[in-house]
Order: structure tokens, then C-alpha cells, then sequence
């Protein structure tokens, strides 16, 4: 009986270690983004069929943990999970993975913010002040270094 | 009068940064209610297209998009079905595609022939090669949909910019159809009621600067 335990605790060990990305409400989603922080929030939004996202996506996850939190926030339509599922297996993506239960994209896109149209790639930055940045472009790997040490540099 | 003058440079050169520094930070276009300028445009075949080609259209539903992005490619035959209903009722659909060919290799013009003879586009499928008509109109992303009044001045009025509906996945699961009813306001004398509404994108491909 214990040996069993054991090896379910095993199994279920190995299979977590591809993270399942959970759905996220726009309410939750914008506790997540004014929800103080000591760290900097980089919060990335993307889809699997966008080119450019993915083409990003390892800049974000090579991010000094120590200076941000990184969230991806796919925008996929929920029957496509499985599309974004693979794209963060693809890339080995270890930070926080989440999917926008919400089908009005004018309110959410609004809701985010005000000055986003709707194209992505897009990434709000959030310092530990709480104030907001939003970028709606696609980064190379410098560039995207330097705009976490400045954001991450604002914590007073 | 040396220094009053060294003053004043200083203080211009001071208004000139600071203007400079607001006008990149944020997306210039047009907003509705704005007039938008005509162009002349290559067509894919090869000639050049203009809103005041169109003496008899009331009005048009100018598209921004393109062959690449996985998002217009799920509007077009959604597109084309918007030009095949208003057309006839004097709003033709004219597609630009704003994409910088060098980046974006399937929105070259040779591409975009193709394109548009396998699906048999029945609407003009611009290249705006300088980019100069998409900055003016203020579209970032593709689809990005611009609806023009044509008034009695012969000038071009901006009554809807943004999403063709709200169903960017499947036309059948569309409940509202904001280009449909905003063209519909205008064909029988009314303002669009849903003037602006935003919608998922591809990211425009612009030249490097």
C-alpha cells in the first residue's frame, strides 16, 4: 500500500513538471495586475497562432527572477488550450501561464488598457510602486533586459 | 539682446523636445468624427486605385489587413461577404495591405496577387509600399476596419474604426456585427450607434525606421 502511495506521488510528480494552464477571469486578472508587489509584474500577452509572440516568449522566460515575475496571458480562444498548451511545452515554459476567460475582447482590451488597440504582441509592466507601462511590441532579448532593470530599478 | 535671444532658442529648443518626445510616445490616426484623406494606391493589377475613383459610392469600408495574419485570415471570406452586400448598396470594401514586404515576405505584391486570384477577391487589394496612408489613418494592427461617410462635400468622414464583429474565431458565432450595423446607420441617414470597438490583431510589420 505504501509502496503504491509512493509511486502515485512519483507519477503525478514527473507528469507536473509541463505546467496545465488554467483559465483566468478578467476580474481575477486585474487583482493580479493591481495586487501590490515588491517585485516587478511583466505580464506578456500573446496567442498561439501570433508569430511574433512566440518568437518572444524565451526573452521573457530568460528574465532575472530575482527582478520580475513574468505571466503569460494567452488570449487563445478556449477551445484552442491545447494550441498554447504545446507552445509552452515547445519553449519549456516554467512562469505562470494563464488563459482570458473572457469572449468581449473590446472590454478586456480596454479594461487592460486604454491606450492598448488590440494588437499583439503586448506586455503591461507593473513596478513596485504600482505604476503601469504598456508596450504594444514585439521585443528582441536586449531590448526587453533593459526595460525590466529600468522598471525593476523603480521601487521607492 | 544677445542673451534675451539665447533665452528665447533655449526656451524653443526646450518646446521642441518636449513636443517631440509627446507626439512618438503615443499612436496618431484618426478618431471618428475626423475626415480621412483619399490616396492612390497600386492595386493587384497594377493600377492605381483612389477613393475619388468611386463618383457613385456613398461611403466606404476601408480594411487594413493582409495574407500572413492568422486573424485576417479568419475574416476573410468574412470580407469579401461584407463587399458582395454593400457594394451594391454603395459602400465597397477597399483592402490595404500596410506591411513591410521585407519583413513580411507573404505580403509582398506578387503574394498578394496570388491571394487574391485564388480567392477571387472582388474588391481592390492596395500596397501602401510608404506606409505614409496606414500612419495617417492611425491602424495599428490587422484587421483593423476604418467606415467612411462620403458627404455631399465630397469629403471622406470617419464614423466607425476597429472590429468587422465579435467573433474573431467563427463568423457563425458573431452576435454583434458592429461593421454591418454602422453601414446600415449611414445607408439609412443615422449615425452608427457602436462607434469604436477594438478587437484582438496582428501587430502592423512596419519598415525600420
Amino acid at each position: 500500500m505504501k509502496i503504491l502511495a509512493l509511486t502515485l506521488i512519483l507519477i503525478s510528480a514527473t507528469a507536473s513538471h509541463a505546467q496545465e494552464i488554467n483559465m483566468i477571469s478578467l476580474e481575477s486578472l486585474n487583482k493580479l495586475i493591481e495586487s501590490p508587489d515588491k517585485k516587478l509584474k511583466v505580464i506578456n500577452f500573446w496567442a498561439s497562432w501570433c508569430r511574433p509572440c512566440i518568437m518572444e516568449m524565451p526573452h521573457f522566460e530568460a528574465i532575472d527572477k530575482t527582478k520580475a515575475t513574468v505571466y503569460f496571458i494567452t488570449l487563445d480562444h478556449p477551445q484552442d488550450i491545447a494550441k498554447a498548451q504545446r507552445m509552452v511545452e515547445k519553449n519549456g515554459i516554467k512562469s505562470k501561464v494563464l488563459l482570458l476567460d473572457e469572449k468581449d475582447a473590446d472590454k478586456y482590451i480596454t479594461a487592460i488598457n486604454e491606450d492598448w488597440s488590440g494588437a499583439i504582441p503586448a506586455t503591461l509592466f507593473v513596478d513596485a510602486r504600482g505604476r503601469k507601462y504598456f508596450h504594444e511590441k514585439a521585443f528582441d532579448k536586449p531590448e526587453l533586459e533593459n526595460y525590466v532593470k529600468k522598471y525593476s530599478s523603480y521601487n521607492k | 539682446m544677445k542673451r534675451t535671444f539665447l533665452i528665447i532658442t533655449g526656451l524653443l529648443v526646450v518646446v521642441a523636445i518636449l513636443f517631440t518626445n509627446a507626439s512618438s510616445d503615443e499612436i496618431q490616426g484618426y478618431q471618428v468624427g475626423d475626415y480621412a484623406t483619399d490616396f492612390n494606391l497600386k492595386n493587384v493589377d497594377d493600377k492605381m486605385v483612389s477613393l475619388s475613383n468611386y463618383p457613385s459610392a456613398k461611403g466606404f469600408i476601408v480594411i487594413f489587413t493582409c495574407n500572413t495574419c492568422p486573424y485576417a485570415k479568419a475574416y476573410e471570406q468574412r470580407i469579401i461577404d461584407l463587399h458582395k452586400m454593400y457594394e451594391p448598396k454603395g459602400f465597397p470594401v477597399i483592402a490595404i495591405n500596410p506591411n513591410d514586404p521585407s519583413q513580411s515576405a507573404g505580403d509582398s505584391m506578387e503574394e498578394m496577387k496570388t491571394r487574391s486570384s485564388e480567392r477571387n477577391y472582388p474588391f481592390p487589394y492596395l500596397r501602401d509600399d510608404v506606409q505614409d496612408i496606414t500612419a495617417a489613418y492611425g491602424a495599428t494592427k490587422t484587421p483593423h476596419v476604418f467606415v467612411l461617410n462620403k458627404e455631399a462635400s465630397k469629403k471622406y468622414k470617419v464614423e466607425y474604426i476597429g472590429a468587422i464583429d465579435d467573433s474573431p474565431r467563427e463568423a457563425a458565432d458573431a452576435s454583434e456585427k458592429y461593421v454591418e450595423s454602422a453601414v446600415n446607420a449611414l445607408l439609412s441617414g443615422k449615425k452608427p450607434t457602436v462607434k469604436e470597438k477594438r478587437a484582438i490583431g496582428c501587430t502592423i510589420k512596419w519598415k525600420d525606421a
